[in-house]
């Protein structure tokens, strides 16, 4: 199981200019593997979140190729890319995208439903998270409801549900309290032990509880690569 | 998983309530102008008055068409309400066929009541007289329940047909869109 990126370009039709193109990703390789840890830091707009969207196959490279497993999201189908998707990838965007009419708990299950597993094993570990995450009492509530860390909090819990290979998380505690963001650190930990490999965009710096490798990319490019974290 | 898919169905019919509401009213206006069109083709002679003949088809082909046209228009609105969730459980990782599944599901279940609906009022309107006009439902008395149960249950298949149909064109064509584009915009 592994994730490779091998020259990795993207560019964007400019929404300001017509006709001209932004690359927000220039020549990137990396390889991610079962139960490690990686973080991308950099400022805003330097292509961390289309990293991470190019890595779950939710976008399609310009240039070179993401190699999931064996599938190669550049000539993959929908569907092949999808399943790898459904079956091994927990994402935790970084804008809000939650149901607005479906209570947290049925936020959390709701995307899940579809994998080969009964409701009630589903709901018995969403609560379980939502009970790690101090969102047990909220379980009932609309997300309209929430603060914004709270919603955070579900996207989190709703990407963890189906134990995933690797868990791709877009700033996931930027929003939150240092007592929240430690749940959530201390949750990853555990997930890599499992063997689930993490990968996080932050534009902060994150002291997590274990090895990582860390990237710091600037203007779509990796300038920096770093051992850190603490066993 | 079945199960899964049907609790989904009944969930979204339960907090969609306007779309569940557009698919049974619609529903129940097809299925009675279908039932009446079966009832006249098979089994009820109709008035030997050429303008009443025509007056009745044209009331009821209106009807019909005016509902399709209807349904067509009122699921596109409603799809595209839809499509920021749609997108959501696509990131997630829902295959356009699941989402199609559970879709199907809904309007199945929504069609079936509203068409069962919509002929139960037919048949009582026809039954009280309601819908009585001198020798306008000549034949009715002779049709045994049996056959009115045929006729209905071949009525209510049409419905549901014609409603799924529909909707999971419009959905097929919704979910083509880039999942990026699908989550921006209406919640």
């Amino acid at each position: 199981m592994s994730i490779k990126i091998i020259r990795l370009s993207k560019t964007y039709r400019s929404t300001q200019e017509t006709g001209r193109t932004v690359r927000a990703l220039n020549n990137i390789n990396l390889d991610i593997n079962e139960g490690s840890s990686t973080i991308f830091y950099g400022p805003t707009g330097s292509g961390k979140t289309t990293l991470i969207q190019l890595m779950s196959g939710i976008l399609r490279p310009t240039y070179g190729e993401v190699v999931l497993n064996s599938i190669h999201t550049s000539r993959a189908s929908d569907r092949n890319i999808t399943r790898f998707r459904e079956e091994h990838i927990g994402y935790i965007p970084q804008e809000i995208l939650l149901i607005r009419d479906l209570t947290v708990l049925e936020n959390i299950l709701t995307p899940n439903l579809f994998r080969n597993e009964t409701r009630k094993a589903l709901k018995n570990r969403a609560l379980d998270l939502l009970e790690r995450l101090d969102m047990f009492n909220q379980r009932h509530v609309k997300p309209y409801q929430l603060s914004g860390g709270e919603q955070k909090k579900v996207m989190i819990a709703r990407a963890l549900l189906k134990e995933p290979g690797y868990i791709l998380a877009d700033e996931p505690v930027s929003e939150l309290d240092q007592e929240s963001a430690n749940d959530v650190k201390k949750l990853f930990s555990e997930f890599q032990k499992k063997g689930s490999a993490i990968v996080v965009a932050s534009h902060k710096k994150l002291q997590m509880r274990h090895r990582c490798d860390i990237y710091l990319i600037h203007k779509g490019q990796i300038i920096e690569y770093a051992r850190g974290g603490r066993r | 998983m079945l199960g899964n898919n049907l609790w989904l169905a009944v969930t979204n019919i339960r907090r969609k309530k306007f779309g569940s509401i557009l698919f049974f009213v619609i529903a129940f206006f097809i299925s009675q102008s279908l039932f009446l069109i079966s009832l006249t083709r098979s089994f009820i002679t109709l008035s030997d008055f050429s303008d009443i003949r025509t007056f009745f088809s044209t009331i009821v082909l209106s009807v019909l068409v005016l509902s399709i046209l209807l349904l067509i228009a009122l699921t596109l609105l409603y799809m595209n309400s839809r499509r920021r969730e749609l997108g959501i459980l696509r990131i997630f990782g829902a295959r356009k066929s699941e989402i199609l599944t559970v879709a199907c599901l809904e309007i199945v279940l929504l069609s079936i009541t509203g068409a069962a609906s919509g002929i139960a009022c037919m048949v009582v309107l026809i039954k009280i007289n309601v819908l009585y006009l001198p020798h306008f439902f000549q034949g009715m008395e002779r049709i045994d329940t049996l056959k009115l149960i045929g006729v209905a249950g071949q009525t209510i298949f049409l419905v549901v047909l014609i409603e799924a149909v529909v909707s999971i064109i419009l959905l097929a064509i919704l979910l083509h869109r880039d999942i990026t584009r699908l989550t921006r915009g209406s919640a």
